[in-house]
């Protein structure tokens, strides 16, 4: 700052209010959009104007521009597999600076590494290399999360947002041969692994005929539940006992649910919903006025 | 390829498990055989008469409905295009699951009721159907 010059605090955005009472207090905002959904449960497909939403993102907590450290210590497997285990028989070791996994005759044998902690809504952005030359499926996750099948006979590169459809108190980075009866000796290789946490707890739904579809009437993005079936959900979230929820509606405005015991699990159901914001706890009155202000903003009313 | 098609699928109550088996294989995603969760009855009340979901869905999947419905082909010759589908992705997604078979492909083509393009409300109201309200999932 220039000496002697005043300091100017411009007035920050409502949107920026917004999104710095709920940093602060660890608040959740979901504003459906091609940018914040995707149209598969395993984050993989981006969204779209009319298509149906698998998956989405809280960016109350910045989302993907906030996205934590590698948590995978050995994903290259220049010289070993130090760090990574196996359940049912699977052998693993590093071939050719990849990780070869090798199948036993024990049903559904798997390959992890664990990453700690984590709650149910809490996800992680999970990049790897795959070649799949057995005749089995294997399914990509966290342990406890939502699943990318890699089909038999298939590689490439994968980036996917596996989230917790429970609490667990050491999640794991999973790769499981998805076989009661694998054929033994057969064997996949996977490289490159990263993982990622990205911050909020997110909202899912696996069964396409129960996906909200995204729409966009006016420029305002909606979601679009009308057909009884419909909504994305959320396993136990612990501690949210006393939550305030507050949606947006479109051109309709704001509705404020309060003391909300939502610690079981949530599932998002409103029609016609432009956003919804989730407080753990109860904002001050002034901050309440603000969320709600940039709630009916965003329903245009 | 955009999602530019509704569907609007109704079964018996009891044939609820054989469609959640083949739904299994037709939904892309991983939660098909949560396809056909919600209820319904005449007057929306106890016993369940119906279950029943509602869809967005591609071009290329209408297609594939209305060639199993078309009632030009012999039910048989469908019942087999559709055990043909669902066995080749049960093979790959779901090999530990037991497919369904196909008689059940055939019964399933038999009783299930297709409303295309035709808006929740208006299938429902078509169908006399009122859906029996519950607990969200």
């Amino acid at each position: 700052m220039t000496p002697g010059a005043r300091h100017i605090i411009l007035n920050p955005s409502l949107e920026q209010q917004v999104k710095t009472i709920l940093r602060r207090s660890g608040g959740s905002l979901y504003l459906p959009s091609p940018a914040t959904t995707f149209q598969d449960s395993a984050g993989e497909i981006p969204g779209a104007v009319d298509a149906p939403v698998g998956f989405l993102m809280d960016i109350g907590q910045g989302g993907l521009s906030n996205i934590g450290p590698n948590q995978i210590t050995n994903g290259t497997f220049d010289s070993d597999t130090t760090g990574w285990t196996t359940t049912n028989g699977m052998t693993i070791a590093s071939v050719s600076g990849q990780m070869q996994c090798t199948l036993g005759a024990a049903g559904f044998p798997s390959v992890q590494f664990a990453l700690g902690a984590i709650s149910s809504g809490e996800g992680y952005r999970i990049e790897f290399d795959y070649n799949n030359t057995t005749s089995h499926g294997i399914w990509a996750r966290l342990e406890n999360g939502t699943i990318k099948n890699i089909p038999s006979g298939t590689s490439g590169h994968a980036q996917i947002l596996s989230i917790a459809q429970s609490n667990s108190a050491n999640t794991k980075v999973h790769f499981m041969t998805n076989s009661s009866s694998p054929t033994a000796g057969q064997n996949f290789i996977i490289d490159n692994v990263t993982a990622h946490k990205v911050p909020g707890r997110h909202f899912y739904q696996l069964t396409t005929a129960n996906k909200p579809v995204l729409r966009q009437t006016s420029g305002r993005y909606w979601m679009d539940m009308a057909d009884g079936t419909d909504l994305l959900t959320m396993g136990a979230l612990t501690g949210y006992t006393a939550a305030t929820l507050i949606h947006s509606v479109l051109n309709t405005g704001q509705i404020t649910l309060e003391n909300q015991n939502i610690s079981a699990g949530y599932s998002w159901t409103q029609d016609n919903s432009a956003g919804l914001i989730i407080c753990p706890t109860a904002p001050s009155p002034r901050n309440l006025v603000l969320l709600q202000r940039y709630m009916s903003k965003l329903a245009g009313v | 390829m955009s999602w530019n098609h509704y569907l609007v699928l109704i079964l018996p109550i009891e044939r609820q498990s054989i469609g959640n088996a083949i739904a299994r294989s037709l939904d892309p995603d991983m939660g098909g055989d949560q396809t056909f969760t919600l209820t319904a009855s005449a007057d929306g009340n106890l016993p369940a008469t119906k279950t029943l979901c509602g869809t967005s869905c591609r071009e290329s999947f209408l297609q594939t409905v209305q060639a199993l419905s078309d009632s030009n082909t012999p039910l048989a010759n469908c019942a087999a295009a559709l055990k043909q589908m669902v066995d080749a992705d049960y093979a790959v997604r779901w090999p530990n699951e037991t497919a369904p078979t196909l008689a059940e492909c055939e019964a399933f083509l038999s009783w299930i009721a297709v409303y295309i393009d035709t808006s929740w409300d208006e299938a429902l109201n078509q169908s006399g159907l009122q859906v029996i309200q519950t607990a969200p999932i």
